[in-house]
């Protein structure tokens, strides 16, 4: 059995963790719960009509500077920009500092770090909604420009992670300054919590959808990922030489879900925060040249078979924003190649919602993946060495921020299939809590970047993860994913269009 | 990084998910032709 880790490689041991992993892992990880909790709870008053985050901030793509920052609530859209901004920094500022004390970290010296932490990691991102790295092709005309980089919002995790790689290697002095805020595992952890909110509500709508398209949506992914996932963490494995640390989170990153999957397994199996950012930053940079490739080959390939075309651009390509836009695209691709060559005008929307749907169904499993594989790493793989593993330990060594996942998952899928008129509000809420949600991804992009050293990083294997992650992607996953998609959606056609 | 040997439980895991992934395909595949005709 492999022994258990307590201290990182590759990232400078000097700079965030001030108590042993162990001991703190557990403290900060009832935190995270505490205060994903305590965000969702008061973010479920917009259940009753009050927009309570209403006020936080939003960033939009942008070309003019002045449009980057709104208000989420067009309620507020009387408050400028800058202070929905300073509103939400403030809000953070204080639970976050209220809390660090309880992990024996200065209230005062966390604020002040947290201040520079913050605004930092919110320039990078607000850069990255910049138009022409962000907007993919749909959205090009909207902002009158003829080239972007596609890279979608998520641009801004890159820019966040590069922007703290800097920082933490070439100004050492700054990073220290900073250290006190430095605890990526912790931000990820809250930020997991709030995504299982959203994506309950996203889960509820698809179930709306008609039942065939969800239906078949859902079993093609219960097949990509049960194949993809052991496949990648085969390959990796065994013809990579990755140990299990960097393999689980690069198999759930290629294979299911990028980003969030990649940071939930990596979390769950209690790998080094730093892998799964980094399987991150190239799930979302390949991500690029899918969605330039895979709609046109689905254009050239699959024009007859439109419905098989959506639900593939949901299987192969990894990040949510890239792959609802691929749907998108193909969307419009398709239609019109069907009206060109044979008169037939397809319903708009239908080859978006396979995409979509299939994309919401693979980001509900990774709550219960991520919970399978910390069972098995907690009980099997890497179990405290030399006696059996009982309950109790179970639970002491097990992620609870999962738990918060699945609840706020559970409660707003529940709540939302209840009544579908709970709909709106549940969507009012959810946005609120996104709001938050990737306030603490893009910290925590930040923050990993910071305690990076890139020279480990560069032994340890980073080239070689970007090679598996080539062989994986275009040997076998998108080919399975047209393969699944074609098995459960071939011969089904979106409706005519009424003239 | 240092050489780690595929642990029998891996090779479990890695066994299940595919073996289950074939095994569900037949039975999905039946349940939506019978039950979610497109």
């Amino acid at each position: 059995m492999a022994a258990p880790r307590h201290a990182p490689s590759g990232t400078d041991s000097a700079l965030p963790r001030s108590l042993p992993v162990s001991s703190f892992a557990l403290n900060e990880d009832w935190l995270a719960l505490l205060i994903g909790l305590l965000i969702f709870a008061v973010g479920a008053l917009a259940l009753t009509g009050t927009e309570v985050f209403g006020w936080g901030i939003k960033t939009n793509v942008w070309l003019d500077v002045g449009k980057a920052m709104t208000p989420l609530s067009a309620k507020f859209g009387h408050l400028p920009g800058w202070a929905a901004l300073g509103l939400t920094y403030l809000v953070l500022t204080t639970v976050l500092s209220a809390a660090a004390g309880f992990i024996g970290v200065s209230r005062t010296r966390f604020a002040a770090a947290f201040t520079a932490v913050f605004f930092l990691s919110y320039f990078c991102y607000a850069l990255g909604s910049f138009a022409h790295i962000a907007a993919t092709p749909d959205q090009l005309k909207k902002f009158g420009i003829t080239w972007s980089l596609n890279l979608t919002g998520e641009a801004g995790f890159i820019i966040a992670l590069v922007a703290g790689l800097i920082v933490g290697n070439f100004f050492p002095g700054v990073a220290a300054l900073l250290r006190e805020a430095i605890r990526p595992e912790w931000y990820i952890k809250i930020a997991i919590v709030l995504l299982g909110a959203g994506l309950g509500v996203k889960s509820a709508e698809a179930l709306g959808l008609a039942s065939a398209v969800m239906f078949r949506g859902l079993c093609a992914i219960v097949e990509a990922y049960l194949i993809y996932w052991a496949l990648v963490y085969f390959v990796a494995r065994k013809y990579f030489g990755f140990s299990r640390e960097w393999a689980a989170p690069l198999a759930s990153g290629i294979s299911i879900c990028g980003v969030s999957a990649a940071i939930a397994t990596g979390a769950a199996i209690r790998a080094r925060p730093v892998i799964p950012i980094m399987v991150s930053s190239l799930v979302v940079i390949f991500a690029v040249f899918e969605l330039l490739l895979l709609p046109f080959a689905a254009k050239h390939f699959l024009s007859h078979e439109p419905m098989v075309a959506g639900a593939w651009m949901g299987l192969a390509v990894k990040t949510d924003g890239a792959a609802v836009a691929s749907g998108a695209i193909t969307d419009g691709l398709i239609r019109a190649q069907a009206l060109a060559q044979d008169g037939v005008a397809y319903k708009e929307g239908w080859i978006t919602m396979a995409a979509t749907t299939v994309k919401v169904f693979i980001d509900v499993f990774i709550g219960i993946w991520s919970f399978v594989l910390a069972v098995i790493w907690c009980t099997k793989i890497e179990p405290e060495a030399g006696h059996r593993v009982r309950v109790v330990e179970i639970w002491e060594r097990f992620p609870k921020f999962i738990l918060g996942y699945m609840l706020t998952f559970g409660l707003l899928l529940t709540y939302c299939l209840a009544d579908k008129a709970h709909l709106p509000a549940a969507k009012t809420m959810t946005a609120g809590t996104d709001l938050f949600r990737v306030l603490f991804f893009v910290l925590t992009f930040f923050t990993i970047g910071v305690t990076s050293n890139f020279r480990k990083l560069w032994a340890e294997g980073i080239g070689r993860l970007a090679a598996v992650y080539v062989v994986c992607l275009f040997g076998f996953i998108i080919w399975i994913g047209l393969a699944i998609s074609w098995l459960f959606f071939h011969g089904v056609k979106p409706p005519l269009a009424t003239p | 990084m240092p050489y780690e040997p595929l642990l029998p439980v891996e090779k479990r895991l890695i066994a299940w998910s595919l073996g289950l992934g074939i095994v569900l395909l037949g039975l999905l595949l039946w349940l939506s032709a019978a039950f979610f005709p497109g």
